[in-house]
């Protein structure tokens, strides 16, 4: 993904580009990662339209709501939240970024049942049903959700039969999360 | 769990100011309730309801707090499945009072002095909306990151984390039209859930009192016209509450007053005008003094300075 840095104004945002540099922030040109994620995941048109899109690490791309009233010092440790990671090949919505919009996505995403739900959530690897496969395109990364609330993001191996891989999808939910999963379960069962 | 002079009973030193002891002790023997709010970023109070009702989880609404619960009987709240989708954020109920009392309206720059480990930030954040700018604050990088992943569960992109020794901060961070100064104290009113709580000392007093003066009225520097600044502690020490309140009211009183903090349906006591022989600003009735037996919760103090009209 080629990401470009426009000045504010050119966004039609009234930020103070100065400022944003002083605190070793760039503003990104949402426009190609819009349009990565409509191809993967269909979200409405204006799902993201409130945010506007900001580099500070070589890692993760972050959003923030306007007018966003901040200075050039004292530093800022974080501003908004993680977006998307962007040091692979293939970038990824993060898993707060799915918590909070994944419930929009149209496509690519795997409504799971209490004990698929329960796995994904303690990172392991979860077995699609041949309903869950019809709504992913293809292999790649994939919404994971439980009665409609964005929980994480999963990696479908293959949507191809002959494929040992076939209809596998790797947890993507952090470590640290998970940790706290260890000794009880999400439905307040026992685990 | 004793005074460290070794008094059976707990914090006697201010039995003289506790409206009820037998219930404020008795208070201080049960469990903790859970309490929790609904995050409305993403979800509403009754579909989080209709949620807790499918799952099983007895809840009861806290009548001064629309939006807020408490839950009955859940084991892990941190580990249920609407907890991790971000619906909801646990909070003690009295930790509730100082955002409740800052009258939060969208866009405004709103400055949080001493934000870890940030149930409170979150609360502010939630509140604000997302055309607020919500600057957080702590000089402690470590207490900060149970924050930075509750912003991130929630959702919530209004706001800047910075970490900075609020006693000395620099004036280029501008100004705000609310801040909060819920600085570090004794802890005595975390008493329940925290074993380690005791009766607060004179040397507590010495070491935290000037940090709690100099954030204070630091705040009150970084203020706006017509701002609100609310300073709290979850502790009963006058030494730590009114004393301070009193001092910045003589060196602030001329543009600075105390208005009631009194959440409608929250019933408490007025802080104090004395306090074993020392007098107190008469203003020092407006602010709130929270005992464990007035809402089963833990202890609390509150006071809202609003900035006099010029």
């Amino acid at each position: 993904m080629n990401l470009t840095y426009p000045p504010a104004a050119e966004l039609g945002l009234d930020l103070n580009d100065e400022i944003l540099a002083a605190q070793g922030i760039r503003l990104v040109d949402p426009a190609p990662i819009l349009a990565h994620l409509e191809e993967r995941f269909d979200f409405p048109g204006d799902t993201f339209d409130e945010l506007i899109f900001l580099q500070a690490s070589t890692k993760v791309l972050r959003v923030a709501s306007p007018p966003l009233e901040i200075t050039a010092r004292p530093a800022i440790d974080r501003l908004g939240i993680d977006f998307l990671r962007i040091d692979m090949a293939n970038p990824r919505m993060t898993t707060s970024a799915v918590m909070t919009w994944g419930a929009r996505a149209r496509q690519n995403v795997v409504d799971t049942d209490v004990e698929q739900c329960t796995a994904f959530l303690r990172r392991q690897t979860i077995t699609l049903t041949s309903d869950q496969i019809q709504a992913c395109t293809g292999r790649g990364f994939v919404v994971i959700g439980h009665e409609g609330y964005g929980l994480g993001v999963g990696f479908l191996e293959s949507t191809c039969q002959d494929d040992d891989n076939f209809a596998r999808v790797r947890s993507m939910y952090p470590r640290a999360y998970a940790a706290d999963l260890d000794l009880t379960s999400p439905f307040g069962n026992p685990s | 769990m004793t005074d460290p002079a070794g008094d059976r009973e707990p914090f006697q030193r201010y039995r003289s100011i506790i409206d009820d002891w037998q219930a404020f002790q008795a208070a201080l023997k049960r469990p903790l309730p859970t309490c929790i709010w609904v995050n409305p970023r993403k979800t509403t109070p009754s579909e989080l309801e209709h949620h807790f009702n499918a799952q099983g989880i007895g809840f009861e609404p806290i009548p001064w707090r629309p939006g807020a619960y408490r839950l009955i009987d859940v084991a892990h709240p941190g580990s249920r499945l609407a907890y991790l989708a971000g619906l909801y954020q646990i909070q003690e109920e009295v930790s509730m009072l100082p955002v409740a009392l800052m009258d939060l309206q969208c866009g405004q720059r709103v400055f949080d002095a001493c934000a870890a480990p940030g149930s409170k930030t979150t609360e502010i954040a939630a509140a604000l909306g997302p055309t607020g700018t919500l600057i957080a604050n702590d000089r402690n990088f470590r207490r900060m990151r149970p924050l930075a992943r509750s912003l991130d569960r929630l959702g919530l992109t209004n706001t800047a984390v910075m970490v900075e020794d609020a006693t000395n901060l620099s004036g280029d961070i501008g100004t705000f039209d609310r801040l909060l100064a819920d600085v570090p104290c004794s802890c005595e009113g975390t008493s329940r859930k925290n074993m380690d709580a005791r009766t607060a000392t004179t040397d507590d007093f010495g070491r935290l009192n000037t940090i709690q003066r100099a954030i204070l009225k630091r705040c009150l520097e970084l203020a706006r016209p017509n701002a609100r600044v609310v300073y709290s502690t979850c502790t009963y020490a006058p030494e730590e509450n009114e004393v301070i309140v009193d001092d910045i009211l003589d060196e602030f009183g001329e543009s600075w007053q105390l208005i009631p903090a009194r959440p409608e349906g929250f019933a408490a006591s007025p802080g104090l005008i004395e306090w074993r022989g020392q007098h107190f600003d008469s203003q020092l009735e407006h602010a709130l003094r929270v005992y464990p037996h007035h809402r089963d919760s833990g202890g609390f103090f509150v006071a809202v300075f609003q900035r006099r009209c010029p």
